[in-house]
């Protein structure tokens, strides 16, 4: 046993030295017979790499000093500018930092008693905003119990403003032409996968039946996590506002989605034909 | 003879030879080849009638594979999408707006509707104009909510009439003026699709011309990879400087609505300073959103940021929003600050220590008692 040997390649030999081993509080290793292991010269080299470390954090901490501010919070500071008149100062914790700036109307006002403007500040020509929906006739066709029955539709956007939303609303459920039963707003799978008018949900299951909507495609709404995710649509009829299912905060330059509507009806669903009316509204944002 | 054959087979007669026409000596020949050459010609008749017959049915069967039949399609435009209007009470002005049908022909309404603003430039349609502002239509011939065809490829300029009554409160009143196409008819099981393009009317009332603005900033941060706490600071770390997602918020707590600009700044190691300007929009009265710049890439981000910004490297940053209303002087700055550090080599590197300092006095230990 004695005759066993272990070396450590080193690219530069240091000299056998314990003082740093001793530094540190570690004592010194005797050296082996045939070279041998040197900790001291590891532990300089570790040493080296703090002392780079911390020289470089000293050098980014003091590299950047701040100047006096107004208002600090620990997520960020506010500065009042010319504030000399017209404004007030508030304080509060938080976020809640505000400030009032008062601001007179162009002298176009005091001639004419109004001021009009017309388009979007960002967009320095004005250019319209378009919308297509490429078809109107949404014909389920019969509907058989425990069936999916769908239709498709694309909806396209054109806006070289600050973004869009693209709403749907439905007149009534869809209701029965000559009489008055109604095929009701799908619920989804139910239990888990229950889906409302602005929450899509899982909708595979024949055994759920209704009528409702999914979106697939450019700035859908991120509730439509794939193609059998639907919502119910809202309704006029119900006094519900019409749900967003496509929006951005962008310009939009051909920008489509594929609107599914899908009907699935029990068998106890009285015989005749169901229609509805649905309005998809192209809203530009402001 | 001639009285037996229709009209339209006379080009078929004029083929007869020559010999058959009039020459009495040959009359009864003549006869009886007339018939049977009208007999011939008949049946030639009925031959070219079935072809053509079996050739008309053929092309009206491929027609409809020539000439795909498209359903109802709509594509309407309008022009301008948003109107910012300033007026005092007791005022009447006319807009114009012009809808284009680039669609199918169709029948069409305008209607002109309220709507309450809600977070992040949504709203809430309302059923019908409220406020003191009084819309109808300056042309000839259309009315307010009332039908009227378009052609396709036909375009129609609205001229809104807008009167702000007497005494109308200060404040800001929003609307939409909508284009609404009518539902095609259908009497199977379907959903009849109506489409429905918008613009936006933005007024404010004031009696002197004195807007009240007052802007708060919501939120200012960088998304965070580590929140460190210490001596009651917080600290914003991130792990990597090529993607720094910074979110701004700005909100309207004035009663006028207004289009601030915002300039972000950062500041880093090694003398970076990166200048973005944020997409103008309007804050409407009592409300908040989010500003964003013109392209935000991020796809590994979670959160949905305002801007994507690119550091130089380890160090501290600070990042700085100036923002100024159009029309004032005055401007407000926020100002966050964070650190980019390499926290998954700081780890490994503190477990290498941490494995190497182990080691180090388990050598130790294994020396004393040797």
């Amino acid at each position: 046993m004695s005759n066993i040997k272990y070396t450590v390649n080193v690219k530069y030999q240091m000299p056998k030295s314990g003082n740093l081993n001793l530094a540190l509080g570690l004592g010194t290793l005797p050296a082996s017979p045939a070279g041998g292991l040197d900790i001291g010269y590891w532990i300089f080299d570790i040493k080296k790499v703090i002392i780079m470390t911390c020289f470089f954090c000293m050098f980014f901490i003091f590299a950047h000093s701040t100047n006096a501010i107004d208002m600090s919070s620990s997520s960020y500071r506010i500065i009042f500018g010319t504030l000399n008149s017209g404004g007030s100062r508030t304080t509060s914790s938080g976020y809640k930092l505000d400030i009032s700036l008062g601001q007179v109307a162009a002298a176009q006002f005091n001639s004419s008693g109004y001021v009009v403007k017309a388009g979007f500040q960002y967009v320095r020509t004005l250019t319209p905003f378009s919308f297509t929906l490429s078809d109107t006739s949404l014909d389920l066709g019969t509907l058989l119990p425990n069936t999916f029955s769908t239709q498709h539709l694309l909806v396209t956007i054109n806006h070289r403003g600050v973004g869009y939303e693209v709403a749907a609303i439905a007149d009534t459920r869809l209701k029965q032409l000559f009489g008055s039963d109604e095929i009701p707003d799908t619920s989804c799978n139910g239990g888990a996968s229950t889906c409302t008018e602005t929450t899509a949900a899982l909708w595979n299951s024949t055994g759920t039946y209704g009528f409702g909507y999914n979106a697939n495609g450019d700035d859908v709404s991120s509730d439509f996590l794939s193609t059998s995710y639907f919502r119910p649509f809202p309704t006029k009829t119900d006094g519900e506002s019409a749900a967003t299912f496509m929006s951005s905060n962008a310009t939009a330059i051909a920008r489509s989605a594929t609107v599914t509507v899908k009907a699935n009806i029990q068998g106890t669903q009285t015989a005749g034909n169901y229609q509805t009316v649905l309005s998809f509204i192209a809203i530009p944002k402001y | 003879m001639s009285n037996t054959i229709p009209m339209s087979n006379i080009q078929y007669l004029t083929r007869l030879p020559a010999s058959t026409r009039g020459e009495p000596a040959r009359q009864g020949n003549a006869k009886a080849q007339m018939s049977k050459l009208d007999i011939k010609n008949l049946s030639l008749l009925f031959c070219h009638s079935f072809v053509i017959w079996i050739f008309t049915f053929v092309i009206t069967l491929l027609l409809p594979f020539c000439f795909p039949v498209s359903a109802q399609q709509i594509d309407l435009s309008v022009n301008p999408p948003q109107v910012q209007i300033i007026t005092k009470p007791d005022k009447s002005l006319t807009q114009g707006f012009t809808f284009v049908n680039g669609g199918d022909e169709g029948v069409f309404s305008i209607r002109v509707v309220s709507f309450e603003p809600t977070i992040n430039g949504g709203r809430i349609m309302k059923n019908k104009a409220e406020g003191p502002i009084r819309f109808s239509l300056a042309n000839p011939t259309i009315r307010m909510n009332e039908p009227f065809a378009l052609d396709s490829r036909e375009q129609i300029q609205a001229l809104l009439s807008i009167r702000v009554t007497p005494g109308a409160p200060e404040g800001d009143y929003y609307y939409s003026i909508m284009l609404i196409s009518q539902a095609p008819i259908s009497q199977r099981t379907s959903a009849r699709g109506v489409g429905v393009i918008t613009a936006n009317i933005l007024i404010t009332v004031t009696q002197n011309g004195f807007l009240d603005n007052q802007i708060k900033v919501a939120q200012f941060q960088v998304v965070p990879d580590y929140q460190i706490e210490l001596f009651g600071t917080t600290y914003t770390i991130l792990s990597q400087s090529h993607t720094i997602p910074v979110i701004l918020s700005v909100a309207n707590i004035g009663k006028n609505l207004f289009s601030p600009s915002v300039k972000l700044t950062l500041q880093g190691p090694f003398g970076l300073e990166r200048n973005v300007e944020m997409i103008p929009v309007f804050l409407l009265s009592n409300t908040q959103r989010q500003l964003f710049a013109e392209s935000v890439d991020c796809k590994s981000c979670a959160n949905n940021p305002s801007v994507v910004l690119r550091g130089s490297g380890w160090g501290k940053y600070v990042a700085m929003a100036e923002i100024t209303i159009e029309g004032s002087d005055k401007k407000l700055y926020a100002q966050t600050q964070f650190w980019v550090l390499p926290m998954t080599l700081i780890l490994y590197v503190a477990i290498a220590i941490g494995t190497g300092v182990a080691i180090l006095l388990l050598l130790r230990l294994i020396t004393k008692r040797h």
